[in-house]
């Protein structure tokens, strides 16, 4: 019944739209093809808007004056300078592609979490069905619409613009500007459509990029079914007909999906259904000049034919709904699976197989113990939503949904049917949830972010110079977006890589893309998980192997199609663990209680033969860490099977939290990730691990400890002092292991390593800053002056600082110290300790002023000022000397005392353990650009020796 | 009420076609003259009121209509000032409205039109009234479309439409020549009697020699691109065809035209 009311609805919505259409088609001719922009315009605006806490209602006559600006647009270029209606169109609909990709600022803004229409109704429902409800109001709504807009069009002015568009001679005679009637109208239709595209954004529960493609179709469907309808030149019995041939033409669509048609064909079917009805009206309307007798005979019987057809689809309807309305005997004990996918991408087709192979494994058959449907939206994105309401109207069990889009469409609508989804990147920017156990419960899956800094580092082993990257992406999807950014976050931590992006709308430019990338010297593609990109893989590989440009992809079945390094997520196990997920539903558990889970395999794949021809060389360890190869033209891949999970002991929930997203925490929470994640796939621990990142903000970080506190994980661990504190400070009850701390006793939590707070252990990693500064003081005999900065709130920072004053006046340095409260201020302090005159900078614990590392060390670089550190990750950022921990060993060896504390062992017996694992890095091309000599002593020491800057 | 200063109308300037449609072109109709235009095809006399409408701008000259200097308008600007009639009738009324609309159309020449709603009771008993003037039984069709009625039906109502508002200056293009010889009757017949009724300043291009010397105050003779000749209303009504004729083989003789050029004309014109 859903899919009947839904459709009847979303044709009450689309009406506006269809009315917007009215006016310029039936008005001034015009095709106007803008609405595909003002529609997602109008959505995006309201959508902002709504999220940032405005009424729904209030957002309407916003989204309705953004729908209106664009169409004013269309009308000055359509009048002004004389361009055909449908190319001004054209050009504003490409031009509004950007503006509302910046309007959103991402391609897709959830609404499900705030207040919408819908919400607002479904407050003052007096016990009806709520889709229902809904229907009656938008019908209250529409007739209001209805009387509004056919009282305007009758009025003195609605009768102008209709002369205008009938005889522009006669009403230009009459002293009407014609070019400023058909603005008013352009802009007035584009109006309706704004409000048309907020109003299903509210409905659907999201605003999207790409929602508003091929509106023009549709709403022309539509008023042309309402032609149709009325041959009349009544007003208002014509815009009665435009908002009846909505709601017919999302029947119809509903009508399709419902008798099981292919949805790859929908589109051809309404492309043909609207030319068909175009030649109808047309040959009716002529009657002069000859007609056939076809022509006749249709005009004659132009209302039989009409009826006829009505008649015929409202019984199909009413034989569908009956027929729905009584499930099918035989199958009353199969569970109904039905699986939502985006489009045909090999990446949505992968994860369907896992799925499907492994629900076969776990004894699924389909037809015998369950019937499974497949629903494919072939990349259109409301289409989703339709495919939602034909599986609710089936009576789904148990939804499945693969993709971002696909997952948003079904977990908006279901809400009390279970629900797993796979092959997301994140089910939180979706609005699904915001962490992995703080989801709705219904809902479960599998998810996760490509491991770009992974396969970054892995691409830097071939280039060891500089080397520019070029990647392709299309800013349409938004996982894509989330990946982009990802990568331009990683890049940064990477100062010898060079990152040229180049974004694309379709598969058809993707080739052209990559050549372009070529011309600008890239050395390597890396492509990031694009569904547009991997489509048209081809492209790039053409590119590639014409100018042996070698392609690492975060997509581990590019190996195959001809990449040359591919290190990411398998999909296929990512559908056989959603296949896991609905075997344990259907078992009976509650997807409450599933967290969502993280992709379980990370492939690395190497291409052997195109080494050989692109003249690269491929280091044994990867080789041997391979799991997947293509060698003398044929692809091996390790076989891999996902580790059956302990079906004894219950799970146990992690909390990690950072202070800020700086390279030191960043690399210690990896490294405490990296060996719970293995601790849970490898070796099958019950883990729920959930991340948190105050992102450097106090008060974000007083939150997130409340959080913390009020979700009674069973574990904690901190990465940095405030982290540490913020926590220490409210939590005296659950296990807590902190790590990347300078000093725990200077931080209260302490009186000695053996007395603190009892549940509460880790690692103090002091820097070895008086080392440091003899190491100064050992290379670079005739310094004077030292410069810092440091944050006044840091803890740790005082303590280094300190630590610098006491070892600068035994080393006879004279210190420079600033000092700053945030990140924003660090290049103010930079600038000021450069013209105080100093010979060396140097950074120590600081986690505000790591955050602006690489830029700190491009300064230095170019001031030729030697830079010192006390992190050995440091030197890839662009310091000439770094002495102090490699913080991945240190958050591994934390995550070695949490999974001690897991087994059983209490924190309070645990001292806090003194761990410097204490590496010397030194970056020896920059020590013989600044003329500095390394004593052989020194460099005996030195772990990591960097020859390239 | 129409002054014409220097005008100079050039099409497809600077093109191997251009074509000098208006020579310097100076004229002055006092307020309730009317004034006939005849002229050879291509003598620009058509050009010379759609110079006027302002669908034409000049590359040379100043149009003063009723003491403003128009020659920037728009032609949709002009309309509070003048009124037309086309030659074409399908151009001058909106065929998918009715009568009444399409009079509320004129109704509201140059003023700003507002979501109100002007077309009540009253207002269709006026325009009942006016339509009954046309003697056409247009008054009882008053809810049918304009596409509906013929084409001497339409150009009456245009005509209506045209005087409603009682312009300062009216121009007539040739209005009754693709009417039949009966409906151009009363076409015409209208004319006059609105023009004289209301003593409004009017222009009117003809083919026909008969027309302009039965009809208006003054004739204007065209040819290419210069006024040849301007005959006050005293000459004009010792005048006859042959009179005008006379003119052109005037000048056929100074510009050694052919004699079947000469007879083309009189097939035309007489």
């Amino acid at each position: 019944m859903d899919l009947w009311i839904g459709a009847v609805n979303l044709g009450f919505l689309y009406a506006f739209m269809a009315l917007g259409t009215f006016i310029t088609y039936r008005y001034f001719n015009i095709a106007d093809i803008t609405i595909d922009g003002s529609f997602t315009l109008g959505a995006a605006t309201g959508a902002i808007l709504i999220v940032d806490g405005w009424n729904p209602f209030l957002v309407l006559p916003v989204s309705f004056l953004a729908g209106s600006c664009a169409g004013f647009i269309t009308g000055f270029i359509h009048t002004r300078f004389k361009i055909d209606g449908l190319l001004a169109g054209i050009l504003v609909m490409t031009g509004l592609y950007s503006v509302n990709l910046h309007v959103m600022g991402k391609s897709n803004i959830p609404l499900m979490n705030h207040p919408t229409f819908e919400t607002v109704a479904a407050g003052i429902n007096p016990g009806l069905h709520q889709e229902l409800w809904t229907c009656i109001l938008l019908l209250a709504v529409i007739i209001a619409v209805w009387l509004l807009l056919s009282a305007f069009l009758k009025s003195d002015l609605g009768l102008t613009m209709l002369a205008t568009g009938n005889n522009p001679t006669m009403i230009s005679a009459q002293g009407v500007s014609t070019n400023r009637m058909k603005m008013l109208g352009i802009t007035l239709a584009n109006g309706m459509v704004g409000l048309s595209g907020i109003l299903i954004a509210q409905y659907q529960g999201f605003a999207d990029i790409g929602m508003g493609i091929g509106s023009i179709i549709y709403s022309l469907a539509a008023v042309i079914i309402g032609q149709a309808l009325f041959r009349t030149r009544k007003v208002w019995l014509a815009v009665m007909g435009v908002i009846l041939g909505a709601v017919l033409f999302r029947l119809a669509v509903a009508l399709a999906l419902k008798s099981g048609f292919d949805p790859n064909d929908l589109k051809i079917l309404t492309a043909l259904f609207v030319l068909l009805t175009l030649v109808i009206s047309k040959s009716v309307k002529s009657g002069t000049g000859q007609e056939t007798r076809l022509k006749i005979l249709v005009r004659k019987n132009r209302k039989l034919i009409i009826s006829a057809s009505i008649l015929a689809i409202l019984g199909w309807m009413i034989y569908l709904l009956a027929g729905s309305g009584t499930p099918l005997k035989t199958s009353e004990k199969k569970v109904r699976i039905g699986i939502v996918m985006a489009n045909h991408s090999s990446v949505l087709t992968k994860t369907r197989d896992g799925f499907m192979t492994e629900m076969k494994n776990l004894g699924y058959v389909n037809g015998r113990n369950c019937l499974i449907s497949e629903l494919n939206a072939e990349g259109d994105i409301p289409a989703n939503k339709s495919m939602v309401d034909k599986l609710i109207a089936d009576k789904t069990d148990l939804f499945l949904s693969f993709s971002s889009a696909s997952t948003q469409a079904v977990v908006n609508k279901v809400k009390n049917k279970p629900v797993v989804f796979a092959t997301v990147a994140s089910p939180f920017i979706l609005g699904a949830g915001k962490t992995p156990i703080d989801h709705p419960a219904n809902v479960t899956g599998v998810y996760g972010q490509a491991p770009v800094r992974d396969l970054l580092k892995i691409l830097t082993k071939f280039f060891p110079g500089n080397v520019r990257i070029g990647t392709i992406y299309n800013p349409g999807f938004p996982n894509t977006r989330v990946n982009l950014g990802d990568l331009k976050k990683a890049v940064k931590d990477f100062p010898r890589i060079t990152l040229v992006e180049m974004s694309v709308s379709g598969t058809s430019e993707v080739q052209q893309a990559a050549q372009s990338l070529a011309s600008k010297g890239i050395q390597a593609f890396y492509l990031i998980t694009d569904l547009t990109v991997f489509d048209a893989f081809e492209s790039v590989l053409k590119v590639s192997r014409a100018g042996r440009i070698p392609i690492f992809a975060n997509d581990a079945d590019c190996l195959e199609r001809g990449a040359f390094l591919v290190y990411g997520y398998e999909f296929y196990t990512s559908g056989v663990q959603a296949a896991r997920l609905a075997d344990r539903i259907i078992r009976g558990e509650s997807p409450a209680g599933i967290p969502y889970e993280h992709y379980a395999r990370c492939l690395l794949g190497v291409n052997r033969d195109q080494a050989m021809q692109f003249g690269l060389t491929i280091p044994d360890t990867l080789v041997k860490a391979a799991e997947a190869t293509m060698y003398k033209n044929k692809y091996s891949k390790k076989t891999f099977r996902l580790p059956v999970r302990p079906t004894q002991g219950r799970v146990a929930r992690i909390a990690v939290f950072q202070y800020t997203n700086s390279t030191l925490l960043n690399r210690s929470v990896q490294g405490l990730r990296d060996v719970l994640i293995r601790e849970k796939y490898a070796r099958g621990r019950k883990l729920d691990i959930t991340f948190y990142d105050a992102l450097g903000d106090y008060g974000t970080a007083q939150s997130i400890a409340k959080d913390i506190i009020s979700k009674d994980f069973d574990y904690i661990a901190t990465a940095s002092t405030l982290a540490m504190q913020t926590l220490a400070a409210h939590n005296k009850k659950v296990p807590h292991v902190f790590c990347a701390v300078t000093d725990p006793l200077k931080s209260g939590v302490a009186r000695s390593l053996e007395d603190h707070q009892v549940n509460l252990t880790g690692l103090a990693t002091p820097q070895p800053v008086a080392a440091t500064i003899h190491l100064m003081r050992t290379l670079l005999p005739k310094a004077k002056k030292v410069g810092m900065i440091w944050t006044s709130s840091e803890i740790n920072s005082e303590i280094c600082t300190k630590w610098a004053r006491e070892a600068c006046a035994k080393e006879g340095f004279i210190l420079t110290e600033k000092t700053i409260t945030s990140v924003g201020e660090v290049d103010a302090a930079v600038k000021s300790l450069i013209s105080s005159g100093i010979d060396i900078f140097f950074m120590s614990g600081d986690v505000t002023v790591s955050q602006a590392l690489p830029v700190l060390g491009r300064i230095m670089q170019d001031l030729k000022i030697p830079f010192f550190s006390n992190s050995a990750d440091d030197i890839n950022s662009g310091t000439m000397v770094s002495l102090g921990a490699s913080y991945y060993d240190v958050g591994k060896k934390a995550a070695g005392i949490l999974l001690g504390i897991m087994d059983g062992a209490s924190p309070v017996d645990i001292p806090i353990l003194i761990y410097v694992p204490q590496t010397l890095a030194i970056n020896l091309a920059l020590t013989r650009k600044f003329g500095i000599s390394i004593p052989d002593s020194v460099l005996q020491k030195a772990v990591i020796k960097l020859e390239k800057y | 009420m129409i002054e014409l200063k220097d005008i100079t109308v050039r099409f497809n300037r600077g093109s191997v076609d251009e074509v000098l449609a208006l020579n310097n072109v100076n004229l002055t109709i006092g307020e309730g003259e009317f004034a006939t235009v005849i002229g050879t095809n291509g003598s620009g006399k058509s050009t010379l009121l759609n110079l006027i409408a302002g669908d034409i701008m000049p590359d040379e000259g100043k149009v003063i209509l009723d003491g403003k200097d128009v020659t920037r308008w728009p032609a949709y600007r002009r309309a509070v000032i003048l009124s037309r009639v086309f030659q074409n009738p399908y151009l001058s009324t909106a065929p998918d409205m009715t009568i009444a609309e399409n009079l509320l159309m004129a109704w509201f020449r140059g003023k700003t039109r507002y979501p109100k709603f002007s077309l009540n009771r009253a207002l269709l008993k006026e325009f009942r009234l006016k339509l009954a003037d046309l003697e056409m039984n247009l008054e009882d069709r008053i809810t049918n479309t304009a596409g509906t009625l013929s084409g001497g039906q339409r150009q009456a109502l245009t005509l209506l439409m045209a005087v409603l508002l009682k312009p300062r200056i009216l121009l007539l293009d040739e209005h009754t020549a693709a009417l039949d010889p009966k409906s151009a009757a009363q076409v015409i017949k209208l004319t006059e009697k609105f023009v004289s009724s209301y003593r409004l300043t009017s222009l009117m291009v003809t083919h026909s020699m008969k027309q302009a010397l039965e009809m208006g105050t003054r004739i204007i003779m065209m040819h290419r691109g210069r006024i040849i000749s301007d005959i006050p209303a005293r000459e004009k009504e010792l005048l006859t065809v042959d009179d005008l004729l006379g003119k052109f083989d005037n000048i056929r003789k100074k510009e050694k035209l052919s004699t079947e050029i000469l007879a083309n004309f009189r097939r035309q014109y007489a």
